[in-house]
């Protein structure tokens, strides 16, 4: 299919033809300037049309990041549907974020990297790190309900080298039942090198044989980045990469997220306990949606029973005593901007 | 201090055990090489192995002898005195001095080899049936016995092994009660027990086993080549046919691989090894291939390969896998995914950095956990073994497969997802000395305290920790009595050795005290698991030391 014959040209070729013509009859003199400037927007705006088709072609899903084109079912896209009906998608579990992860959700077999935010790496490297290796074990107990039973039974594999592990702990199984996992869930390859690390990464997600794949490593390289993308995709299986806060972003990644561990709000039987787990968290990058103007930010509690997130409202779920509210629960940026514009609209 | 002569010393007069100077002395332009005891074991230990062509059981006998059990071999070398000729002549030709000995038992062998003669040969044959003769005229300092037995052999004026074999072996434990008045009655009769458990050894009375080198193996083949292969095609091809040479006997009796040793000889003599394992058995050699694949290019071929040798060193029974009806492929179904999956890492990385997670049921927060290695786990559920206990009952034991014990495993308190191994010590300020923290200083960082939970107290299990000294024996008496389990049992028993009673009952001679654990969480949400070991108001009278705050782990 041309790209040329999408629906959302600016104007159609037959239409302009006539307009040219009439132009021609009208204004024998006068206005050149004013006809070049309007003919150069034209063809910036085709040419564009052309790119965001290219790209949506690549992508496979629409440049504004809503899901697939609606107006126009594409070939492509309604032959993949149809390969996958029924298929559960991989969401976090609460309507407001899956609106904005779009009817798919996020993609199974990409590589989606998880790094903790610099604010909080600055504040303890430890705290941030685990947090994001909790909200990495969220999204894998979320990525669990995206496939069968059959996937379902295969181990999940993390992967980490051994100075990591003596730094930031052996995974202990008596703690994975909040993250739904059972202690014989988990495959723990460990190496002496980042190098080793990645390939047994890369041997983890060609074989078919975990169900989701965790990745502790310092930062990927270009090469190794792509190849794990590769393999996750041939296979269909997910890899979670975390990575460290001061290193360069990681290249082809379906997803970034932005993990800092948030306060949480009291226990619901003890005032003085902690409660559910919370992030605030910033969708960095989300393929599908390469246009974002401004990152997603939301601050997400994690429950231990039923296995999902909850956006935490700014207002309900603020901490009770009020030195301790300032700017420590972040406001999901949906809210907030839906706040702005009913502002604007009681201001004018 | 001399620990070895060569022929020219001991003619000039040096003996081992002389001192540098008085050697020296005796000879002033004596040559002296400093003693390496680890290059003499590897030494030994390359000549045990070499000695695999006299028979598969062999090994390292003490510091400076090797054994070899030759039963049912020698006539392939044509009789008993043609293969000790051979050795002799090929070790000797090597520069080796050696001396040699055939018998019926170890004992009578070991005894022989270092104190028999036999006139105008250069080793020593105890006829089969004859060994009470062959040794009667050795001294006692043949029957591996104590200094102190010796010395009361020679006290009572038995000075030859045929002169204490003639003695009754009742009266002979009344003769030593009799003669050692200094010594305790339960150390005579000890003595006496050992000389007559050494002389029946030495008659094979009482039989002596002995831990062969390595397992021998279930399934070998080999293939010989006129012209040595050097390149690595010719190599992988011929390790193939080798490997499906190999399944093709294993299918016959309805086994599979599990450890393969691959051997390759050089045309230099000297040998190259590979060690394979897989998770589970297959009739067909493609996934030990694909394996071998990975390794073979590490191998140097040197002046060529003359001889490949494949052995099966562990096996476990086929599982019968029913060929799918409609493309006639064996399905390929998820299990042998992961199980191929735990190869292949295990194979690169080394089997004990691929592991799972299995629970041991116990309180105390270190023990409650081990990790094993994948590949073995998954090699005792092939070979249908019970796993490997430690402490406690196993619940889950590792990797997909789990009881009906599923819901047992949640804790009933919150527990960590990372464990600091060991817990780290940590500085706190706390409101109440009883109370939880309200801040520490964690590897050099201020954290504020927000929330904590009400304390949890773990107390050491008494059942275990309170008999420390008895642990700490029991400890001991099972590594001296355990035999090494040549392969994964070893490792496993030692990676469980951390976590397991004994070890932490001897590492830590003071017992252990209850803990008050606290979850955590600071201004930032960063949620910690600490712990103050030992209570202000149960102090005992013999344990003066102060509570002690340590972190322990840290929540995902």
């Amino acid at each position: 299919m041309s790209a040329t014959s999408r629906p959302q040209m600016t104007s159609p070729p037959q239409v302009c033809s006539h307009a040219k013509l009439r132009e021609a009859d009208a204004e024998p003199l006068g206005m050149p300037r004013v006809k070049a400037k309007r003919a150069r927007r034209q063809k910036r705006a085709e040419t564009i049309a052309k790119l965001r088709c290219l790209v949506e072609r690549i992508e496979g899903c629409r440049p504004d990041g809503f899901g697939t084109w609606a107006t126009d079912p594409s070939a492509e896209t309604a032959t993949r549907q149809a390969e996958r009906p029924e298929a559960p998608c991989w969401r976090l579990g609460t309507a407001m974020l899956d609106d904005r992860l779009g009817a798919r959700g996020i993609e199974v077999g990409g590589v989606h990297e998880i790094r903790p935010s610099s604010d909080a790496m600055a504040q303890g490297w430890a705290g941030a790190a685990s947090a994001a290796a909790g909200f990495a074990l969220a999204l894998c107990a979320r990525h669990r309900e995206a496939v069968d039973d059959r996937v379902a039974r295969l181990p999940v594999a993390f992967c980490q080298t051994e100075a990591v592990r003596r730094e930031l702990g052996q995974v202990y199984p008596w703690g994975l039942a909040s993250y739904a996992l059972r202690p014989c869930d988990l495959l723990l390859p460990e190496a002496r090198r980042d190098d080793d690390v990645l390939w047994a990464a890369e041997e983890c997600l060609r074989s078919g044989g975990v169900r989701c794949l965790i990745v502790r490593v310092r930062d990927v390289d270009l090469t190794p980045a792509r190849r794990l993308a590769l393999a996750a995709a041939e296979s269909g299986t997910p890899c979670l990469l975390l990575t460290d806060a001061r290193a360069p972003v990681v290249a082809a990644t379906a997803t970034r997220w932005c993990v800092a561990p948030a306060p949480c709000a009291p226990d619901r039987y003890d005032a003085d306990a902690p409660g559910a787990r919370r992030f605030s968290v910033v969708l960095d990058r989300f393929r599908g949606r390469p246009f974002a103007a401004q990152p997603d930010a939301f601050a997400l509690e994690w429950c231990d029973e039923t296995f999902c997130f909850r956006v935490v409202a700014g207002l309900r779920d603020r901490a009770p005593s009020p030195h301790l509210a300032t700017g420590e629960v972040v406001t999901g940026a949906f809210r907030q901007s839906a706040h702005r514009q009913r502002w604007r609209a009681t201001a004018a | 201090m001399v620990a070895a002569v060569n022929q020219a010393a001991r003619r000039a007069g040096l003996q081992p055990g002389l001192s540098l100077s008085d050697a020296r002395a005796i000879h002033p332009a004596v040559l002296t090489v400093p003693l390496d005891r680890d290059a003499n074991t590897a030494a030994l230990r390359d000549l045990a192995i070499w000695l695999g062509r006299y028979g598969p059981n062999r090994n390292v006998d003490g510091e400076d002898g090797l054994w070899v059990e030759i039963t049912g071999v020698a006539h392939l070398f044509g009789g008993e005195p043609s293969l000790l000729e051979d050795l002799e002549l090929r070790l000797s030709g090597a520069g080796l001095t050696v001396r040699a000995a055939a018998a019926d038992t170890y004992g009578a062998a070991h005894a022989l080899a270092r104190y028999g003669t036999q006139p105008r040969r250069p080793y020593v044959l105890a006829v089969a049936g004859a060994t009470s003769d062959a040794v009667a005229e050795l001294p006692v300092d043949a029957l591996r016995l104590t200094e102190d037995s010796l010395l009361l052999l020679k006290r009572l004026g038995l000075r030859k092994i045929g002169q204490v074999a003639a003695i009754p072996k009742a009266a002979m434990a009344r003769r030593f009660r009799d003669e050692a008045r200094g010594a305790r009655r339960q150390d005579r009769e000890a003595l006496a027990r050992a000389v007559v458990w050494r002389l029946d050894q030495l008659t094979g009375e009482i039989a002596e086993p002995k831990t062969p080198l390595e397992p021998p193996p279930h399934r070998s083949r080999r293939i010989l080549f006129a012209e040595p292969l050097i390149s690595s095609e010719g190599i992988a091809v011929a390790v193939r046919d080798a490997l499906a040479g190999l399944s093709e006997d294993l299918a016959e009796i309805g086994e599979g691989a599990l450890n393969v040793r691959l051997c390759l000889f050089r045309a230099d003599g000297t040998v190259a090894r590979l060690d394979v394992g897989v998770s589970r058995p297959a009739s067909t050699p493609t996934h030990l291939q694909k394996l071998f694949d990975v390794k073979l290019p590490e191998v140097d071929a040197g002046l060529g390969i003359d001889v490949v040798l494949v052995s099966a060193l562990r096996v476990a029974p086929l599982e019968t896998v029913q060929p799918r009806l409609r493309d006639g492929q064996r399905t390929t179904s998820e299990p042998t995914a992961t199980a191929d999956l735990v190869d292949r890492l295990s194979n690169r990385l080394g089997e004990r950095n691929v592991r799972c997670l299995t629970t041991v049921e116990s309180h105390w927060p270190e023990r409650a956990f081990r990790t094993v290695a994948a590949q073995t786990q998954l090699q005792r559920r092939a070979r249908h073994a019970p796993p490997a206990r430690v402490s406690g009952e196993r619940r889950s034991d590792g990797l997909g497969r789990q009881g009906n014990a599923e819901l047992c495993d949640v804790a009933p308190r919150p527990r960590p997802q990372f464990l600091l191994e060991p817990p780290e010590p940590i500085e706190v300020l706390a409101a109440l000395p009883e109370g939880p923290p309200a801040r520490f200083k964690w590897r050099r960082r201020q954290c504020r305290i927000r929330r904590a939970s009400p304390p949890e107290r773990i107390a050491p299990e008494w059942w275990t920790d309170l008999p420390a000294r008895h642990m700490r024996q029991r400890g001991s008496n099972e590594t001296e009595t355990s035999i090494p389990d040549v392969g994964q049992g070893g490792e496993v028993q030692a990676e469980g050795a951390p976590q397991s009673a004994s070890a932490l009952a001897a590492s830590s001679p003071k017992p252990l005290r209850p803990r008050d654990y606290y979850v955590l969480e600071d201004v930032t949400g960063g949620r910690f698991w600490v712990f103050r070991d030992g209570l202000y108001h149960l102090t005992d009278e013999d344990d003066e030391r102060p509570p002690k705050w340590f972190m322990h782990g840290v929540f995902a």
